[in-house]
């Protein structure tokens, strides 16, 4: 469904603490960033396609990526060589500009660490809860009141989602024929939709609010956690493992 | 246990300069701890305001004024806030989705435990607990807004009763539900009175569920209590109830019309009754079951020409249950056919087919002999006009007369004829005071004719109406009664999909009983409600009435209404 | 701004949501290419509700939309190009008249398509597509702000018109 990526599967990263999943997102980051060239780059890439298979992520999701990428990654497999100007082997050359084989090579690196870097994020999300990856920046120090401001909006988005597809309904419903609209018709169908989801969503902030206030948020004094986030031996192991590996790469 | 004093309360305006709209005006209201009380009233009389402001939810979220003292469960409302009094008291809301807002149902359940500050062991202890009292075990991982309508009322139910109120207030806990959903409700409730004591204060339309659980009916009109008694005395009023709004239960309607002694309230206490007075007055028995003139004088003007027809229509929602399963129904012209069934059975997928809001994955949809695939919902919009369940899915525009404008807008109508049907519109339907008012801060009984009027100016041949009286007091269900008899009689074909098998009773020609996607029993209402054995395995049971004449000796099995009950025991004064 | 502070909470929320999801599915296909309507979103939150729920709105609206839609990696970059655009317009038109709301919606044009612009191209190691995306895709921005707030600055006075309790919200 839009906007939930979770694969709930037993693999090992989703069986881990939502701040050590954090804490490898880090220092996966600082790897994607320092390491150079598109050989090494590609490595990683491959590692993490690895690591996320091993965990019980269908490759359909994890290739969904690069997929939704494609349009960026053409743009600067395309674009980039010719204005990139890195000096080298010329391959192509048009009046002024031309393509160097480093050039071409400086473009493959911005695209595989802008899959990169998709990649490791959504990783997260593939492999993580959104509420559980919510309470894990809670216990990280984010206000609670912040943290359940997260989990609501992440809650109401589908549910928004279908909000609009039925206000589209009820205008079909009633008689209007999006195909056979222009542009601009099509563009002033909209409106109404903007309008009533607007006032559907003040609406809802007020019931919710209700809602909540009647199970007792804002009432202050502590709460508890049904199920509190504890550290495991893996979670440790993890982390060392993912310290040593980036220490090392650094000083290296 | 709930005390309220010369309550007043004020919505603020909804118009920049108007004026706020007086609710609750000195209301009076004292229920002591254990009482288990029902609070009825016309549709915006202002029961869910009250249980909001019972609750300390209003004016703290909405804004107004309000006036007077409250205390509930021994706290002083106004003074405590909302979040502190949420440890003692519960409310369910009168729209259970709205009350949901968790990822998965134990969330949900274990959301307000957490805010108790309950340890971890007690809140998983409690969870399972109420999960397994309300039959929700099963979906414990699935998310809240997946659930079917009367598992959201449970589960709404249910993260109230695992924080333990001592009050519990209950809005509309029936609406929407099907018998066998109101049945284990009731027995939860019953339950949850037993083993905690618990003070519960019910605001419902539905007589006949009231007249079984509450010991005490109090009736809020005119932003007062103006009738507060035990149940017995109350709902057995009926004139006065129905001056104001509320339907009373139809057994206390036959009591009063043939002065039966006691104020009997269900079939079973008013059949001895009843069968006493037949024998006392020697009346004369009718063995045979007497053929009784419906009130349409429609009968036998049967069209041969078909208007919807539907062969082994199969639909499934991805990722859901297969929701029609073979679905062929078939529906002349001019037409008036009642949908009913347990919630889930596919009644609004089915109705979505005819308009091609849905399309049938195998079998076909035809509608005036034409198949509908291949053709746009703007097109079939044309022929089906569709009121939604929902009346706010339904309304989208600005003011009302945009809203009754679009739809023969979009049938390229000129310009003058579109505004002469919504001038029509809004004189038939009652709405001129509000023509260039935003739909969407209107009442809900005046949203309701907003989109039954926004429907109507596009003068469809076929009419699918789905649950359009539900949520609606005495006085607009007859409203809508009498504009659906017009309807018909003007010749349009009417499907009405809905749970009341009274309205049923009185209103269709024939009833088509839709469960697990597919049409379970077809007929006359008068042959399919009078049996019980084969309404039983929906969920279904015939309405008061039909139970009633099933127990006397001497009445025909399948009197339907009321007036048929009178004219049968032949003491109606009308004749 | 609102007392109730679980409103509060709950109102930024929504917005957060609306954002998102406009941002995500509101599409239209316009000749070859592809009209979102984040900016929209961002504008109306921002004239309706004003500068901080303008920021938060279409700061964290934006970068979920963009995790959701497999673009996570640019999440940080909206977050900020969406936050400032919503936080400037919601500042400029709080005296809630259309002067206001045209000059909102040149300063929030400028930070979006500027923030994209400057991140884009000199972001670290490229990661959020260099040079060569940043010159591509500044026009767009551009054509897309001006075509939501063309939306967005009467909408959000039929807005008024149509739900008149939204003042309470905004004060
Ligand atoms: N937030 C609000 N602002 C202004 N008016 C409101 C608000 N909420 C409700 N009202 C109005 O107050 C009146 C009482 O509404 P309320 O919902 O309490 O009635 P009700 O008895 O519960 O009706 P129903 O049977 O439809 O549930 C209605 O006319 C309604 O339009
Ligand atoms: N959008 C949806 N996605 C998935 N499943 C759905 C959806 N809408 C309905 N269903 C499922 O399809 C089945 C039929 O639902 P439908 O809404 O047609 O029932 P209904 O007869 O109208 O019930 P009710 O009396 O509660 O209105 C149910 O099992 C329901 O859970
Ligand atoms: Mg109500
Ligand atoms: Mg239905």
């Amino acid at each position: 469904m839009l906007f939930d990526l979770y694969v709930a599967a037993p693999g090992w990263l989703q069986r881990l603490d939502p701040r050590t999943k954090l804490a490898l997102l880090v220092s996966g980051a600082v790897l994607l960033l320092t390491v150079e060239g598109a050989l090494p780059l590609a490595a990683l890439l491959a590692a993490l396609h690895l690591g996320l298979r091993a965990s019980r992520v269908p490759w359909a999701r994890i290739g969904w990526v690069v997929s939704q990428l494609r349009f960026v990654l053409l743009v600067i497999l395309l674009l980039f060589p010719w204005i990139a100007g890195v000096p080298g082997r010329i391959l192509v050359e048009v009046g002024p500009l031309a393509v160097t084989d480093a050039s071409l090579l400086a473009a493959m690196e911005t695209g595989l660490r802008l899959w990169g870097m998709s990649l490791l994020v959504t990783s997260l999300l593939f492999t993580t809860a959104q509420p559980e990856l919510v309470r894990g920046l809670v216990a990280l120090g984010l206000p609670y009141e912040w943290g359940l401001t997260l989990t609501t909006a992440l809650r109401y988005i589908p549910s928004l989602a279908r909000q609009i597809e039925q206000i589209q309904e009820a205008q079909r419903a009633r008689g209007w024929d999006a195909a056979r609209g222009d542009v601009l018709k099509r563009l002033s169908a909209l409106s109404p939709v903007f309008v009533a989801l607007t006032i559907h969503v003040f609406r809802t902030v007020d019931t919710l609010t209700m809602a909540m206030t009647a199970r007792g948020v804002g009432n202050p004094g502590p709460r508890t956690v049904r199920r509190p986030l504890r550290m495991q031996t893996r979670d440790w192991a993890a982390l060392v493992i993912a310290l040593l590996i980036t220490v090392l790469w650094l000083v290296v | 246990m709930i005390e309220a004093r010369s309550l007043s309360f004020k919505y603020p305006p909804l118009v920049p300069q108007g004026e706020g709209l007086l609710v609750l005006n000195g209301l009076s209201l004292s229920l002591r701890a254990g009482e288990r009380a029902a609070l009825m009233g016309a549709t915006g009389a202002g029961k869910t305001t009250l249980a909001l402001v019972l609750a300390g939810l209003v004016p703290a979220t909405t804004g107004g004024e309000l006036q007077g003292e409250i205390r509930v469960a021994g706290l002083d409302v106004r003074e405590v806030g909302a979040a502190r009094l949420s440890r003692e008291v519960g409310l369910v809301f009168q729209e259970a989705d709205h009350q949901l807002f968790n990822m998965t149902v134990e969330d949900e359940v274990a959301f307000g435990l957490e805010g108790l500050s309950l340890p971890p062991e007690e809140i998983e202890r409690r969870v399972d607990w109420v999960l397994d009292r309300v039959g929700l075990n099963e979906q414990r991982e699935r998310a809240p807004w997946q659930l079917s309508g009367g598992q959201q009322k449970r589960l709404a139910l249910a993260s109230m009763l695992a924080m333990e109120p001592t009050v519990l207030l209950l809005d509309e806990p029936m609406a929407g539900l099907d018998p066998l959903g109101r049945r284990a409700i009731a027995e939860l409730l019953d339950e949850l009175k037993e083993e905690h004591g618990t003070t519960m204060l019910a605001m419902e339309q539905d007589a006949e569920w009231v007249a079984r659980w509450a010991e005490r009916v109090l009736v809020l009109h005119d932003g007062r209590i103006v009738v507060d008694g035990p149940t017995r005395e109350v709902l057995s009023q009926v004139d006065l109830l129905r001056s104001m709004a509320v339907q009373p239960p139809q057994m206390a309607e036959v009591a009063a019309a043939l002065h039966l002694p006691g104020h009997p309230l269900t079939s079973t206490e008013a059949a001895p009754l009843v069968q006493q007075l037949i024998q006392n007055a020697r009346l004369p028995i009718q063995n045979e079951p007497q053929e009784i003139v419906t009130p349409l004088a429609v009968v036998g003007r049967r069209s041969s020409v078909v208007a919807v027809k539907a062969e082994g229509a199969h639909f499934q929602y991805p990722n859901g249950p297969a929701a029609l399963n073979g679905l062929s129904l078939e529906v002349r012209e001019g037409e008036f056919v009642a949908l009913a069934g347990p919630n889930g059975g596919g009644k609004t997928t089915f109705a979505k087919h005819l308009n091609g809001l849905l399309r049938p994955a195998s079998g076909a949809v035809h509608l005036f002999g034409e198949p509908t695939t291949g053709r746009r919902v703007g097109e079939l919009a044309r022929q089906v006009g569709y009121v939604f369940q929902n009346p706010d899915l339904q309304i989208f525009a600005v003011t009302v007369r945009d809203e009754l404008a679009y739809g023969p807008r979009n049938l390229g109508l000129s310009e003058n004829e579109v505004e002469a049907r919504v001038e029509r519109a809004l004189e038939r339907f009652g709405l001129e005071r509000w023509a260039d008012a935003p739909p969407a801060v209107l009442g809900y009984g005046l949203r309701r004719l907003v989109s039954i009027a926004a429907v109507w100016t596009m003068q469809p041949p076929i009419w699918v109406l789905d649950e359009p009286t539900t949520g609606l007091d005495a006085a607009l269900t007859e409203r809508l009664v009498a504009e659906m008899e017009a309807l018909h009689a003007a010749g349009h074909t009417l499907l009405l999909i809905t749970h009341d098998l009274r309205l049923v009773a009185a209103l269709a020609e024939r009833l088509v009983i839709i469960a697990e996607g597919r049409v379970a029993l077809d007929g006359p209402p008068r042959a399919v409600l009078s049996q019980a054995g084969p309404l039983r395995p929906f969920g279904l049971r015939p309405p008061p009435v039909t139970r009633l004449a099933g127990k006397v000796r001497g009445l025909p099995d399948d009197l339907l209404t009321v007036d048929e009950l009178l004219e049968a025991v032949g003491r109606n004064r009308a004749l | 701004m609102l007392e109730n502070r679980t409103q509060f909470y709950v109102l930024i929320a929504l917005m957060i949501a609306l954002v998102a999801v406009v941002t995500a599915t509101f599409v239209v296909p316009v000749g070859a290419g592809i009209f979102n309507f984040s900016d929209t979103a961002v504008y109306l939150a921002a004239f309706l509700l004003g500068p901080l729920p303008g920021f938060l709105a279409g700061g964290i609206g934006t970068a979920l939309a963009d995790t959701s839609l497999g673009f996570a990696s640019f999440a940080p970059l909206s977050f900020l190009a969406h936050g400032t655009q919503g936080l400037l317009a919601g500042w400029l038109a709080r005296d809630g008249t259309t002067r206001g709301k045209i000059l909102g919606v040149v300063a929030g044009t400028i930070a979006m398509a500027g923030i994209y612009f400057l991140g884009e191209y000199f972001g670290p190691g490229g990661m959020w597509g260099g040079p060569a995306q940043a010159q591509v895709e500044w026009p767009f921005n551009i054509l897309q702000n001006i075509g939501g707030a063309i939306i967005a600055i009467p909408l959000s006075e039929v807005l008024r018109r149509a739900y008149p309790p939204l003042t309470r919200y905004t004060k």
